[in-house]
């Protein structure tokens, strides 16, 4: 206790002072709480009645009102709920303190209150008039009967449409203010109330301007006074405050409201996005301990993605962020122009019906009632429940997965919020029958009984997992079929489903199998199903069969058998008039082509045809799809254009939860194209994005996340940085850890760390990681061309040795698989020879070298161009060569000509060509030029790595060695 | 002036002329107490309580220095218990970390109303109740480090500490209601700024202030 006490006492000097004149302030406010209030005298007189005995006080009356009790109460002030005997109804009259140090402000509430009486709205809850008791002024307005918008989103989970719409309705409230002039200045959902009708109605309208401090006083209630059924939440507890450090959670002010600046209507459009926003997607859209931090997260326009993440609300979502721009000039001109995208967009998205119910300012109540039973057959707990989530995590744990029980984890989220996903379908299908004919709705359970079916292929397949099952899995979940095109379907629709219940689960384990990694399994299912198909004469089952087959086969790399059950399934389904089948297929078919990259012509067309399907038949999603797929396909020849594909996608795709993994691609394909490209910067910016995302998705420990280590390595080992190296390893330990000895993905680690040690000069670490990519390379496939790619690098890093021998040994081995798979003239093959030849010079083997830099001139070009910076190899191997050989006028012919392309090239490389140069010149007599060279190889050495010197020494020796009489400089 | 001690003894013995006058003294007191954590007919029901329990419970007046000092502790035994009803449903009451507001919101237009009286209204009920009530006490009842001493039921010398925690932490919610325009990130960002509160003050102090 004298501890604490000591450490109370010591900190006190540091801690906030009481000033003396808000203690006077404090004393002064003891009167200022009670006195000249008529409600304290009624108050007394009840008690003393009570206490004493003696004549019961009359009911206590306002104006003709009669006090029946209280409805909520707070600093501003109470609300009471009074009867009119005069109109014979209930009226809610807010009473408001008096406003002691601003007389001036009950009058102005009071005008505020009456020209607010003007206004009559469905939305906006009545007002009828206003006067003073004692000296508080008050308001009576219309008595709602029900809850605040707050207490109806606390009380259970609300479906997204239904959120929306009740928003919409009291933001046709709000917009009908604005029409008349008045500006709320504090929306927010405790002044949003709900009648037991389903009335959405905005209260509060502009008090917060005719009251000084009222804002200050409503928004740190937290409760409305205003509120309809608040009497026992006048206590909140106050956890950020417990610790008397960290200021309450913002609310819903715009950043002018927030600068003390003057609002308009459009301050109001962004509180209402804020709310809605809140109530979406379960945060703030901007976060700030304080005013200055939250002001500042809206200034810069980082919102918070949200902790629920509904579908269906993309559109919406791209709505309320333009309502919370910075700057009001940014937001939509009026509430009226936010309202009409949002309803738009919202029907778009579900197509309830609903949006026409909010309209009329009323929400939706679903009826309960003798209706026929609806969807019984769809029990999403058959499909999954708890027991499935413990077996499945069960199972995965018996793999040898390190990542297992993470995957587990997602997995069994994801099903869980899947099948509850269909739950919810159900019940806004059977909710709606009464505006659908049956056919629709049968169409509609179909539909979800299909979606039901997936995730129960899923946790069978599950339930028998191997490791390839563990590895796909999260993604298997991601791909379940999307369950909102459920909702849309009307009867003359194409169906998403087989009818047959067996079809349908032929299917759906074929998809499965498909999804968990299982691609000739899944071959095999689907050639059953297109079997049964055809029998059945299910000709909308058969194309599905065809489409899934292709998709296993390209997986498999079965690229030709793959592209010919895409085209039949495409020519099938646009005969039989299944026109989003045929947009699906070529959309895949686009897809599969951009990522096989040896079809650029046939990619062209398949996008040129996807596109018109897409537009014919407006899938959005395959919209973004056939986006990717351009992208892919731009990539190699104009990856400036693919970056600006993949930019616009990701740009489109920001922020909407439910299209996540495609967003995902989408910067996975920028930060190629930025490779490509070079801006190694950007593609760090998006390799990181990635990498978090990945950690999250499939944790730390998943092969997938080595991936996204392993891209980020590169883009900072290009870019520089040293750090590279550690993701490298990072994804080389995963890797190693999760697949067999010898798979491609650890061999691709093991080069790049090889690569990066050469750079960093460690050139023993360098080699012995390419002899151990080499040897696991020639263990699994001693044929494959990864022999050749692992030998060149081994062959540099031998070369950079000083082994000459060994490197041409090394390249040798290259050069005989590249030639022997690709081709005589193939780019691969001639730089292959252009390396050998190098390390044969270096030998001093230069007359078996030079005919391998003739031949690799002669392939080069009709490739990449006359012009090509790679050209600068040969050509200076050539030179080099030619000097050796005592030719300095062919030699000073090629070094000129590998000096001009080699302008970009490393700095050493430039050092080697102007050495040589330099001799030639010497030999042809050029002494000036000569020296000039001389001189610039000489400035190049102060700033050399020590590996660059080295290799230039070399170089040095040999060309001196075989030209004695040539004088050293 | 008959004191508190004779009133309440008086009324005990069935004195109810003894039993209106006390009552008349201290009512506004009560009133108050109760009235700035729950709503008035709450507040009067409590009133009610409280002197109803100082006359039934005979033997409940034992070493308290006054009448005012018992009422107080009486009533703020019944304003836990009360809150604690409230709360029951859902949430534990605690009084020394509870308020009875929670904050929406942070404060605004504050620019030139910072020693406006609902700023200290509003930075009391931030506090956790025992810390308001304490501070409420203190400065509107006058009671003195050993009457709270006694009405809280610790030792005087706890009360000091705690009332001097409490002193700070209104002040440290007092700051943050008052706090000050954010920050400007750029310096076209802090001209407009800077414009815009020269044309609300430019306004605010015009005709009405």
């Amino acid at each position: 206790m004298t501890d604490v006490n000591r450490t109370m006492e010591g900190d006190s000097a540091a801690l906030a002072e009481l000033a003396p004149q808000d203690e006077h302030a404090l004393e002064e406010l003891r009167s200022a709480t009670l006195d000249g209030d008529p409600r304290k005298e009624h108050q007394r007189a009840r008690v003393q009645a009570a206490l004493f005995g003696g004549p019961t006080p009359p009911p206590e009356t306002i104006a003709r009102y009669r006090i029946l009790g209280e409805i909520g109460s707070g600093a501003m002030g109470e609300v009471l709920e009074a009867y009119d005997d005069v109109l014979t109804r209930k009226v809610a009259i807010k009473l408001v303190h008096r406003q002691r140090r601003s007389p001036r402000a009950s009058t102005r509430m009071l005008q505020e209150a009456r020209s607010l009486a003007q206004l009559s709205h469905p939305n906006v809850v009545q007002v009828y008039e206003a006067g003073m008791h004692g000296d508080r002024a008050w308001i009576a307005m219309e008595h709602i009967d029900g809850q605040s918008l707050t207490e109806w989103l606390g009380a259970k989970p609300r479906d997204a449409s239904v959120i929306l719409d009740v928003f919409i309705a009291a933001g046709r409230g709000l917009a009908a203010a604005h029409e008349a002039g008045f500006v709320h200045r504090d929306f927010k959902p405790d002044n949003v109330l709900i009648d037991t009708r389903g009335r959405v109605k905005v209260v509060d309208f502009g008090l917060v301007r005719a009251i000084p401090d009222s804002h200050l006083l409503e928004t740190l209630e937290g409760d409305s006074t205003f509120n309809g059924a608040n009497s026992s939440s006048t206590l909140h507890p106050h956890p950020l405050t417990q610790d008397g450090t960290v200021l309450g959670t913002p609310g819903y002010m715009s950043p002018e409201q927030i600068r003390g600046a003057a609002l308009d209507a459009r301050s109001d459009q962004f509180s209402f996005c804020a709310a809605a926003w809140f109530a979406l997607f379960g945060e703030r859209p901007f976060k700030g301990a304080t005013l200055r931090h939250l002001h500042y997260a809206m200034h810069q326009g980082t919102v918070e993605a949200g902790t629920q993440q509904p579908r269906g609300v993309g559109a919406a979502r791209r709505v309320l962020r333009r309502g919370l721009s910075f700057k009001p000039d940014e937001r939509f001109a009026s509430m009226d122009e936010l309202l009409e995208q949002l309803s738009v967009r919202s029907r778009r998205g579900w197509v309830l019906g609903a949006g026409a119910v909010a309209l009329a300012g009323t929400l939706a109540v679903a009826s309960v009632g003798e209706e026929p039973p609806c969807g019984e057959g769809l029990d999403p707990d058959a499909a999954w429940s708890s027991e499935h989530a413990a077996s499945i995590t069960d199972t995965f744990a018996r793999t040898p997965a390190p990542y297992a029980a993470v995957t587990a984890q997602r997995v069994t989220e994801g099903m869980k919020r899947y099948a509850a996903e269909i739950g919810r379908a159900r019940d806004t299908v059977c909710a709606d029958r009464s505006r659908s004919d049956t056919a629709t709705v049968d169409a509609r359970l179909a539909c979800l009984e299909g979606r039901s079916s997936a995730l129960g292929a899923l946790a069978s397949r599950f339930d028998a997992a191997d490791a390839t099952t563990v590895e796909h899995a999260v993604d298997a979940v991601t791909h379940l079929p999307p369950i909102r095109r459920c909702i849309t379907r009307g009867s003359g629709d194409e169906p998403l489903v087989p009818a047959d219940p067996d079809l349908r689960a032929a299917l759906a384990s074929a998809h499965a199998a498909r999804g968990t990694g299982h691609g000739a399994l899944a071959v095999e299912l689907s050639s059953a199903l297109l079997q049964s198909a055809t029998e059945a004469g299910d000709e909308a089952t058969a194309v599905d069969a065809r489409v899934l087959r292709a998709t296993a086969r390209f997986e498999q790399g079965e690229h030709d058998a793959a592209v010919t059950d895409m085209t039949a399934a495409i020519a099938r389904a646009t005969a039989a008039g299944l026109e989003e089948r045929a947009t699906e297929a070529w959309v895949d078919l686009a897809t599969h082509g951009a990522r096989d990259l040896r079809r650029p012509t046939e990619t062209a067309r398949w996008l040129v045809h996807a596109e018109g399907w897409v537009e014919r038949t407006g899938l959005e999603d395959q919209r973004w799809a056939l986006e990717l797929a351009r992208g892919h396909h731009q990539f190699l020849g104009a990856p400036a254009d693919a970056y600006a594909t993949f930019d616009a996608l990701a740009e489109d795709l920001e922020g909407r939860a439910e299209l996540e993994q495609l967003a995902a691609r989408a910067r996975h394909g920028r930060s190629m194209a930025a490779m490509q490209l070079r801006d190694t910067e950007a593609a760090a910016r998006d390799s990181r994005w990635l990498l978090d995302y990945t950690r999250h998705k499939y944790g730390e420990q998943h092969p997938f996340t080595a991936s996204s280590h392993y891209g980020l390595g590169l883009a900072l080992f290009h870019g520089g940085n040293e750090e590279g190296v550690e993701h490298y390893r990072a994804a080389l330990e995963t890797w190693q850890a999760v697949y067999p000895s010898g798979h491609p993905e650890t061999i691709k680690a093991l080069v790049a760390l090889a690569d990066a040690e050469l750079s960093a000069g460690r050139l023993p670490q360098a080699r012995q990681y390419a002899e151990d990519a080499l040897q696991m390379q020639q263990e699994v496939g001693p044929e494959e061309l990864g022999v050749a790619e692992v030998s060149t690098v081994l062959g540099v890093v031998q070369h950079a040795e000083g082994h000459f021998d060994l490197a041409a040994r090394s390249h040798r081995t290259a050069l005989a698989r590249y030639e022997k798979r690709l081709g005589p003239d193939d780019y691969n093959t001639a730089v292959a020879r252009s390396n050998l030849g190098e390390a044969l010079v270096m030998d001093g083997r230069y007359e078996e070298a030079r005919p391998l830099f003739e031949s690799a001139l002669a392939s080069l070009p009709p490739v990449v161009g006359d012009e090509h910076p790679v050209l600068a190899f040969p050509l200076k191997g050539a030179g080099i060569a030619a000097v050796l050989a005592g030719e300095p006028e062919e030699a000073i012919l090629q070094l000129a000509r590998a000096r001009a392309l080699a302008k970009d090239a490393d700095p050493a490389e430039r050092a080697e060509i102007d050495l040589a140069y330099a001799h030639a010149l010497a030999a042809s007599g050029d002494a000036v030029q000569s020296a000039a060279r001389r001189a610039e190889v000489q400035a190049w050495r102060t700033s050399a790595t020590e590996l660059g010197l080295t290799r230039l020494d070399r170089l040095q020796r040999r060309l001196s060695a075989s030209a004695p009489a040539e004088s050293d400089g | 002036m008959v004191d508190d001690f004779e009133l309440l003894t008086a009324w005990r013995d069935g004195d109810t002329e003894a039993g209106q006058r006390l009552f008349a003294r201290h009512f506004d007191a009560l009133f108050r107490f109760f009235r700035n954590k729950i709503g008035d007919n709450d507040a009067a029901d409590l009133v009610q309580t409280t002197f109803l329990a100082c006359v039934e419970r005979r033997d409940g007046f034992r070493g308290e220095s006054s009448v005012r000092t018992f009422l107080f502790a009486v009533a703020r035994r019944r304003l836990y218990s009360h809150l604690e009803s409230i709360h029951r449903a859902d949430r534990r009451f605690d009084a020394g970390v509870t308020s009875v507001v929670d904050i929406g919101a942070t404060p605004s237009q504050l620019v030139d109303r910072k020693r406006s009286y609902s700023v200290l209204l509003a930075a009391l009920r931030m506090l956790p109740v025992e810390t308001q009530t304490l501070l409420e006490l203190h400065y509107w009842e006058k009671l003195s480090g050993s009457q709270l001493a006694e009405v809280f039921a610790v030792a005087e010398g706890t009360i000091r500490t705690r009332l001097r925690r409490a002193k700070q932490l209104l002040a440290e919610a007092i700051d943050r209601l008052r706090e000050g325009p954010p920050m400007a990130t750029a310096e076209e960002n802090l001209e407009a700024w800077a414009s815009e509160v020269r044309e609300e003050f430019a306004r605010s102090k015009g005709p009405e202030q």
